[in-house]
């Protein structure tokens, strides 16, 4: 009693499947090789510390200037700023979604918060620009009203979503044993929420915060059309600046292959994909160390 | 119970917060309707740009032809090992060490900023493999960018099926694909397709990748493999930075929208049929 | 001869042993009730034999079982020996699929393609549960439909249909109402015949209604197993008595 084949047959699917998984995984460590290569020169020519350190960008002069100093400092900047006010907006929507909002206003506020999501990154910026740029520009009477605040507000809105959908969660995973205790001792919803229920949230709340960091400092579209794109050193929230995304995405059609102002462009690549992956990564490992150490299972 | 000062200003907190976000996107889809939709006309959408400078008359088609080859294309490419790396995670690896793995690094490629892609496959598909910028480079940093959504949105279809039916199954001993092919596919298929469709609105909508890889303000967009395409991102964002005109960037940009936001409505109401499945 | 015999079989979930040295034979042409508290490792003995268990994260096995005679370990594919020993859940379970797909799901598998076979195998499985009456004017409709003691009688028809030697029935009979538990004992019983049936069940009076042989298991061990009257009648182990001593008050 055999069944010829099915047993092969069978062989071959799971091998042809492990390796489709393997192969396509590995696609991303690729990625990152295949742009460390294009951009060696610049780490053995102009080194680590020079390239990050060094605040002036002319790839074209001779010498070259190659450092992206300020467009780090602009990315960290125009994602940090966008959380600020993203933060307290998505908390409380998050909140009044899990805890306060009428059944059919929560029917209606979740889709929309998904659709929110689906709108892409270029209508965000163009808008932003074509609205809110235009408007700062009347109001303060400015010559041009994009800086690196334009392009946080608009960022803020884009990352809104992901930090309702990730805090919500979080906060409905809050057993609910600890709300009906609460409510038992005969306390208000806002004291139970906000002093039982958002601490116990906390750590998937504050992971949602950095896991929307990351997004923003990776988007492109919109702070290129709303952060002014200057190459200077900004010093404040409401100069203009250009994060790396956008200097990678608006010079790259201009370079030849295998100048170091191409070379340049791969590095400044590398340095933003590791900065998003370690912040991924670093909250990952964060909250791992928090849930093995923490009270709570 | 009495309400004090601090309980009625949170209540007040959680409410504008969650009532803000409703306005916010209705005040952006009516403004965009209110802005674009007077502009659009069968002629905007079927006829290519004309007048001076070019895409102050005429319409859009070819940038809409060219977003659904951009995106065709991506699917193409990036179905397959996405179903299979899916069906890897839920079905063959489990909780062994490579499926861990795995599922770290499609966790962090979903991370990955589209531009970061961009870039990647303009090194190698546009420079070195001499792609030029074309169809087939942007279809393939699209594909790259869609591959880790549908990874996850179909390896969590596939785990939310009746783990019951794998145990029933596999006392049968028959295999796992014929158990896969049988019964978890045609059971998580709503919920596949839910996510192949959203990924299919994100490429649609993605910019940076295919504007250093694809786009061109002018082309034909007739499908062929080498050559650039126009696409509606990037022509919006042209008519838009370049001052040509802010009419057709708007009914661009409402264009766009809407073919995302169908996308993302489809979506949403196959992953809501699925769960109905999921619950009987 | 013995259709499955356990030899100093032990198993573990991680660090925690469950069953401890396991010896003991269930003969063919027989029904053998596995009685036992909560907790105490029936259903794991079960799934041990058709290597079910082993999917389970940190399930680890010494020692041996053998079923017709051959070890476990040495059948080429457990395709081959899961063919040999069918099984059947607590839940009642249908695979979402028409009914008459359910009771084809193996035997597809294993190649059978005719036509008129596969009617034949279809109309005799579920006439072999009692089932056939019921269900032949919609075998073409999904199982979901059916109820519970419907769903488990397709359960036990669906794995008769790959013609198992031994078939393991974990409490088949807990989520069903007493006429669905009547139907079943009595075409377990029916089957009995050529077939080696374990049934793990915490009603002691199906077990006395139905089984030739008792077994009793505590904390992973096997504290006793004869025949069904003499073990709830005169039993050897004061443990054995104290447990089933709740029967008779
Ligand atoms: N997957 C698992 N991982 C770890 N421990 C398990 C697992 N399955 C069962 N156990 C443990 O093994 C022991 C025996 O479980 P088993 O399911 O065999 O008991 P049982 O006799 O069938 O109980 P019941 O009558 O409640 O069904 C229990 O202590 C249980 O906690
Ligand atoms: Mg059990």
């Amino acid at each position: 009693m055999t069944y010829p084949g099915t047993e092969l047959k069978e062989k071959i699917i799971s091998s042809i499947i492990i390796s489709a998984a393997t192969v396509s995984s590995l696609l991303l460590l690729a990625m990152l090789l295949f742009i460390l290569r294009e951009s060696w020169p610049i780490w053995s020519q102009i080194g680590v510390s020079g390239f990050l350190s060094g605040s002036s960008w002319r790839p074209l002069n001779t010498p070259p200037e190659i450092g992206i100093l300020s467009m780090i400092v602009s990315t960290v900047w125009v994602a940090g700023g966008a959380l600020l006010i993203a933060a307290p907006l998505g908390f409380g929507c998050a909140i009044f979604l899990a805890e306060f909002a009428p059944r059919p206003l929560a029917a209606v506020l979740r889709p929309v918060i998904n659709m929110l999501t689906g709108i892409p990154s270029v209508v965000y910026g163009f808008l932003g620009a074509a609205v809110l740029v235009k408007f700062f520009e009347v109001k303060f009477d400015l010559a041009s009203g994009e800086s690196l605040f334009a392009a946080s507000l608009v960022l803020a809105i884009m990352v809104i979503p992901f930090i309702v959908a990730n805090s919500e969660a979080a906060l409905r995973s809050v057993a609910a044993e600890y709300r009906h205790a609460g409510i038992a001792l005969g306390v208000s919803r806002q004291y139970l929420t906000l002093r039982i229920l958002v601490p116990l949230a906390g750590k998937g709340m504050l992971g949602a915060l950095v896991l929307a960091f990351g997004r923003a400092m990776g988007e492109t579209m919109a702070v290129l059309m709303l952060a002014g794109n200057t190459l200077r050193l900004p010093g404040s929230w409401f100069d203009k600046g250009e994060p790396l995304s956008a200097l990678i995405a608006l010079e790259l059609g201009s370079t030849t292959p295998g100048s170091l102002h191409y070379q340049a462009l791969f590095a400044a690549g590398l340095v933003l994909v590791l900065m998003v992956m370690a912040v991924n990564l670093g909250i990952n490992l964060l909250l791992n160390r928090l849930q093995k150490g923490g009270t709570l299972t | 119970m009495k309400k004090t000062i601090t309980d009625q200003l949170s209540l007040g907190w959680f409410w504008v917060s969650g009532l803000l976000i409703l306005v916010i996107l209705l005040a952006i889809i009516l403004y965009l309707i209110w802005r674009g939709g007077p502009f659009i006309s069968s002629q905007f959408i079927l006829d290519s740009p004309h007048g001076v400078p070019l895409g102050t008359e005429g319409g859009i088609f070819p940038a809409i032809k060219g977003t659904l080859w951009l995106i065709v294309l991506a699917l193409v490419i990036s179905i397959v090992p996405g179903l299979l790396t899916a069906m890897y995670l839920s079905e063959y690896g489990r909780s062994g060490r490579l499926a861990e793995i795995i599922n770290l690094l499609v966790q962090s490629m979903a991370g990955v900023p589209s531009i970061i892609i961009g870039l990647f496959v303009y090194a190698l598909g546009v420079v070195t493999l001499g792609w030029g910028i074309s169809l087939l480079a942007g279809g393939l940093a699209l594909a790259i960018m869609i591959f880790p959504v549908i990874v996850i949105s179909s390896r969590d279809a596939l785990l939310a099926v009746d783990k019951n039916y794998r145990l029933v199954a596999n006392s049968l001993g028959v295999s796992k694909s014929y158990t896969l092919y049988r019964v978890i596919l045609p059971r998580a298929a709503a919920g596949i397709t839910a996510g192949v469709l959203l990924s299919l609105g994100y490429a649609a909508g993605a910019t940076a990748p295919i504007m250093v890889t694809a786009a061109a303000f002018v082309a034909s967009s007739s499908g062929a493999l080498l050559e650039p395409v126009m696409a509606l991102p990037y022509h919006l964002y042209i008519l838009f930075n370049e001052h040509i005109s802010l009419n057709h960037a708007y009914a661009t940009a409402l264009v766009l929208v809407t073919l995302v936001l169908f996308l993302n409505i489809l979506a949403l109401s196959l992953s809501s049929w699925q769960e109905r499945i999921n619950k009987q | 001869m013995n259709a499955v015999e356990f030899i100093d079989f032990n198993t573990f979930y991680g660090p925690k042993a469950i069953l401890q040295n396991i010896n003991v034979e269930f003969a063919s042409n027989s029904i053998t009730a596995i009685i036992g508290p909560s907790g105490c490792g029936k259903t794991t003995l079960l799934r041990s034999i058709n290597r079910t268990a082993e999917m389970e994260i940190g399930f680890k096995s010494q020692g041996d079982i053998k079923v017709l005679g051959k070890s476990i370990k040495e059948y080429k594919n457990v395709s081959l020996l899961r063919r040999r020993v069918g099984m059947v859940y607590q839940i009642p379970v249908a695979l979402p699929l028409s009914i008459r797909a359910n009771v084809l799901f193996g035997p597809k598998y294993y190649g059978v393609k005719r036509h008129s076979d596969l009617e034949a195998i279809t109309e005799k499985c579920l006439r072999q549960v009692a089932l056939w009456d019921e269900v032949k004017d919609r075998l073409k409709r999904p199982a979901a439909q059916l109820s519970g003691g419907q769903k488990q009688r397709l359960a036990i028809a669906r794995a008769l249909a790959v013609e198992p030697q031994v078939l393991l029935l974990d409490e088949p009979c807990s989520s069903l109402d007493p006429a669905s538990t009547g139907l079943i004992e009595e075409l377990l019983t029916q089957l009995a015949e050529g077939l080696c049936i374990i049934i793990v069940t915490h009603n002691l009076f199906q077990a006395r209604r139905i089984s030739n042989e008792t077994a009793f298991i505590l904390d992973g061990q096997l504290i006793e197993k004869a025949p069904t009257q003499k073990l709830f009648e005169s039993p050897d182990s004061p443990k054995t008595r104290g447990f089933v001593s709740g029967l008779f008050g």
